[in-house]
């Protein structure tokens, strides 16, 4: 699946987005509250989801080199966050679905 | 007690210090308007209207005789007692505060009583002044003013002194091939936390070091970091970077771990509720950090410091030949 395909069917709003970051498949998925757990993963080109609406989830993510953050159950990144994403080259958007149904959407 | 309005646990050590070692007489105004016994409520009432104030303290030279209020004036004014004196009808039964007291004592009166004033008197019971919320709120944004401003200046002051730490170490590095590169930690700083791990991200990826090893590096790094962000009183990220290896230093002034065989098992934490709604103190920082280095020692001594040393070769093993 790529990610177009993604924003269209869980309804995202894109808030940051990297060169071609549409036409990209999504090859592996993290989703969790919890960044240590992030951490602990090792596959490389992460969709990383979560709740957590805070820079260290930026922060995180390129630490793990994740290609795109979705928030979900609605958050909305704050502009410091947008611009951690844009120095990381970490694509951002955002869903009203909750944890479960975004990740339900993902094939 | 649970004396000021606001949770003493969760607020900011500066505004605590600040109602709490405050005295009333830093805050007290001292041109208040008086009134004779022997004036009649009329003249009480004019002189509240030209003040715009809506209390008046009855004073016999500085004894605290009583309290006119809106309330009394307006109560004469339906009795028809307007005429009267003041002495017939004050407020006898006045709550003083005492000009020594520290300011949260009034800040709680005004919690606790529906008063727009409290007269101020000194240990001899004389008259200082009185205190309304308006001196309060003005006080404390003076203070508070103060106080950040004293607070970014020693952030400025902080951050110039790193600057001439890293300018010589990058000189350094020209003669001895090794790059040391340093980063203070502040308690709950969430903001900063991350930031040195970014930087060591670029600089091995500037040195074409393979993704997977800057992957091991970052990841040690920024549990380290953020343990020191959540759990230490502050301290310090130093990074030894040479050609073969990194060596993270992270060392913090407190306040040390009880039982550090404990703290590096999965799941322990000692992290506070609002800390793990931040994403960590999940209990795996030390041993996540542990299972991406090459070698990992951590020493602490329990209300002093802890100290996390940790190496990570830079080339897989048996592929030097080029490193001669």
């Amino acid at each position: 699946m790529k990610f177009k395909e993604l924003i269209k069917k869980a309804d995202c709003k894109i808030f940051y987005e990297e060169d071609d970051f549409l036409n990209l498949e999504i090859k592996n998925v993290v989703a969790g509250d919890l960044m240590s757990e992030v951490l602990v993963e090792d596959r490389e080109e992460i969709l990383l989801i979560t709740n957590l609406n805070t820079e260290q989830v930026l922060h995180t993510a390129n630490i793990v080199d994740a290609v795109a953050v979705l928030f979900v159950n609605g958050k909305v990144p704050q502009k410091s966050m947008i611009k951690l994403a844009e120095e990381f080259n970490i694509s951002l958007i955002s869903t009203n679905l909750g944890m479960y149904s975004a990740c339900k959407s993902i094939e | 007690m649970n004396s000021i309005p606001f949770s003493e646990d969760k607020s900011p050590l500066v505004l605590l210090d600040l109602i709490h070692s405050a005295r009333i007489k830093d805050v007290v105004k001292k041109d208040y308007i008086s009134a004779s016994k022997n004036d009649t409520l009329h003249d009480v009432q004019l002189e509240m209207k030209k003040n715009h104030i809506s209390g008046v303290l009855v004073a016999e030279g500085k004894r605290l005789l009583g309290i006119i209020t809106v309330a009394n004036i307006m109560k004469a004014f339906e009795l028809n007692q307007i005429n009267d004196k003041v002495e017939k009808h004050m407020t006898k039964s006045v709550i003083p505060l005492e000009d020594e007291m520290p300011l949260s004592f009034a800040i709680e009166y005004f919690d606790k009583y529906s008063f727009n004033m409290f007269p101020v008197l000194n240990d001899k019971r004389e008259i200082v002044g009185i205190i309304t919320t308006r001196e309060i709120i003005f006080y404390l944004l003076n203070s508070m003013n103060e106080e950040v401003a004293r607070l970014e200046e020693s952030v400025k002051k902080q951050q110039e002194m790193l600057d001439k730490v890293t300018d010589k170490q990058e000189n350094n590095f020209e003669l001895t091939k090794s790059k040391i590169i340093r980063y203070v930690t502040v308690t709950h700083d969430f903001k900063q936390a991350g930031k040195a791990s970014t930087e060591i991200k670029n600089i091995l990826k500037a040195m074409d070091v393979e993704k997977k090893i800057i992957r091991r590096v970052s990841v040690a790094s920024y549990e380290l970091e953020m343990n020191q962000v959540v759990h230490s009183v502050g301290g310090e990220m130093i990074y030894i970077i040479t050609n073969e290896k990194v060596e993270i230093i992270a060392k913090d002034n407190g306040p040390g771990i009880e039982n550090v065989e404990d703290a590096l098992k999965e799941g322990f934490s000692t992290a506070t509720e609002w800390i793990r709604s931040l994403g960590f103190g999940a209990g795996m920082g030390l041993p996540n950090s542990k299972r991406v280095s090459d070698h990992f020692v951590i020493t602490s001594e329990k209300g002093k410091f802890t100290d996390v040393r940790c190496v990570i070769f830079l080339k897989p093993k048996g592929d030097d030949d080029e490193s001669v």
